[in-house]
């Protein structure tokens, strides 16, 4: 293992981002046991406007590898689809007006480590290229204007949808994480010099005969800079020659520190799922709903009034009124003799609306605004079945 | 076997086809019901219809389509400013 180069997370994408993308790769060069067309590839894109998600949705579904496209217009909504099925590849813009992009970014690298991440932004700015870069992500670029650049965009996503198929068992090694790289270290009993970077951050850990001697990072030594590097969720490592002559500031067993070090990372995981739901509020029992295709907005009511929202504007007044008009609707259907009311749809300039009840619970789903009833009822039937799973 | 009568399901109605407009005030202006179909009964329907439209305009979200769907009939309206055209279609029970 000693001198190799490689990265745990994101791939190295400078040959395809220079020069015009690099060289295309024909599907045909290769071999067709690499390429199971009958499983498509899954890509996502996200982005506000809906222009560009029927744009781009249109261009990467024709490309060669013919891949399955869906969109969000929301990062929640597409964090929440990120969670329902597994994506290959996941486009994103930066700048949206309810949720950063960077946020999604973040969140997709730490909780989907195999994903390939692709921003494609209007905004052309040095800095947000390098923070992009930094996230862990694949390629960074401008929306394409023209129609070459299109093309050499979509030839830049073929690539990158090929990529994990040519690379074969390298792949493997690069989705390993810190934690398994120092196991591998220490249970070969090599001697070598782990060297960590993420953006700018920087991170040495030394490894002599199997046990992990020393460690820098941050202005931090010894088992302190250890737990700060693994801290990190991706990053680049670099295996380069032992050193013998270091001075060993940990005399912890690799296992020891490797236990505590994972012990830190999932509390600082919980701590941070926490605080995303609250920046993106939706709760676990929301996110199956919100990836019911048109869904924007829901409020759920349980069964003892209790209201879970997500991207409700006015949580108190849309509950009121989902009590009024569901006990409205079913106070008419008991008097007309008309049997159980299943849904209640309404299509308007601002949204489209799907209520339901089982009887216990009451939902509102505030839909998209250029649905139309007959379409808002299939979601609704869509969600009505996951209200009936759970 | 027959159930005694009062553990029986009720029969739903049957409904019939047809539309009707009602104005902002809730009466009916005019309808290709059958006249079996009690006026009582559009007035009530446009009543509940009416009221949903007006407390959705309230919470800024006006709509103008909507539709119930109970397991005997459809009833559908389209907002006619402050009245509203109601589609009465029967269904499979």
């Amino acid at each position: 293992m000693a001198n190799a180069v490689k990265s745990w997370s994101p791939l190295e994408v400078t040959s395809l981002n220079a020069a015009g993308c690099g060289p295309v790769i024909d599907p045909e060069m290769i071999p067709s046991t690499t390429l199971p067309w009958r499983d498509k590839r899954k890509v996502l894109i996200l982005d506000d406007d809906r222009e560009f998600l029927d744009l781009y949705k249109k261009i990467i579904g024709r490309l060669p590898c013919r891949p399955d496209v869906q969109v969000a217009d929301t990062g929640a909504r597409a964090l929440a689809l990120l969670d329902a099925e597994p994506f290959e590849l996941f486009i994103t813009d930066l700048r949206m007006p309810k949720i950063d992009g960077f946020q999604v970014l973040l969140s997709a690298r730490r909780r989907f480590p195999d994903l390939k991440l692709v921003v494609i932004t209007g905004a052309g700015n040095e800095q947000y290229r390098a923070r992009a870069y930094a996230s862990g992500i694949d390629l960074y670029t401008e929306k394409p204007t023209t129609p070459a650049e299109i093309r050499i965009f979509g030839e830049c996503v073929e690539a990158l949808l090929l990529k994990g198929e040519k690379d074969g068992g390298f792949r493997g090694i690069q989705s390993k994480s810190l934690m398994d790289l120092v196991q591998i270290e220490c249970l070969s009993r090599n001697s070598s010099l782990l060297r960590i970077t993420r953006g700018s951050l920087e991170g040495r850990i030394w490894i002599l005969n199997g046990n992990v001697i020393d460690a820098e990072a941050g202005g931090m030594r010894g088992e302190e800079a250890f737990k700060h590097v693994f801290a990190w969720k991706t990053g680049n490592f670099e295996l380069l020659p032992g050193d013998p002559d270091r001075e060993r500031t940990i005399f912890n067993s690799h296992e020891s520190l490797l236990l505590d070090s994972a012990q830190m990372l999932d509390e600082a995981i919980a701590a941070e799922d926490e605080a995303e739901q609250k920046v993106l509020g939706i709760s676990r029992d929301l996110k199956p709903l919100a990836t019911v295709r048109g869904v924007e907005s829901l409020l759920l009511i349980d069964e003892d009034g209790k209201t879970s929202t997500w991207g409700v504007a006015n949580p108190e007044g849309f509950a009121a009124w989902t009590h009024r008009v569901l006990r409205d609707f079913q106070g008419l259907g008991e008097m007309l003799k008309a049997g159980p009311l299943k849904a209640v749809e309404a299509a308007g300039p601002v949204r489209g609306v799907a209520l339901l009840t089982d009887g216990a619970r009451k939902l509102m789903a505030g839909m998209d605004r250029k649905m139309t009833v007959r379409f808002i009822r299939r979601a609704g039937m869509e969600l009505a079945s996951f209200l009936q799973r759970e | 076997m027959s159930l005694p009568q009062r553990l029986q399901p009720s029969e739903p109605a049957r409904f019939p086809c047809g539309s009707y407009t009602v104005s902002a005030n809730g009466s009916v202006v005019v309808s290709t019901l059958p006249a079996s179909f009690p006026r009582v009964m559009m007035e009530v329907i446009g009543k509940v219809v009416l009221s949903t439209f007006s407390s959705a305009r309230d919470l800024d979200t006006p709509f103008i389509e909507l539709a119930a769907d109970f397991a005997g009939v459809e009833v559908r309206a389209r907002d006619l400013n402050g009245g509203a055209i109601i589609f009465i279609t029967p269904q499979e029970y």
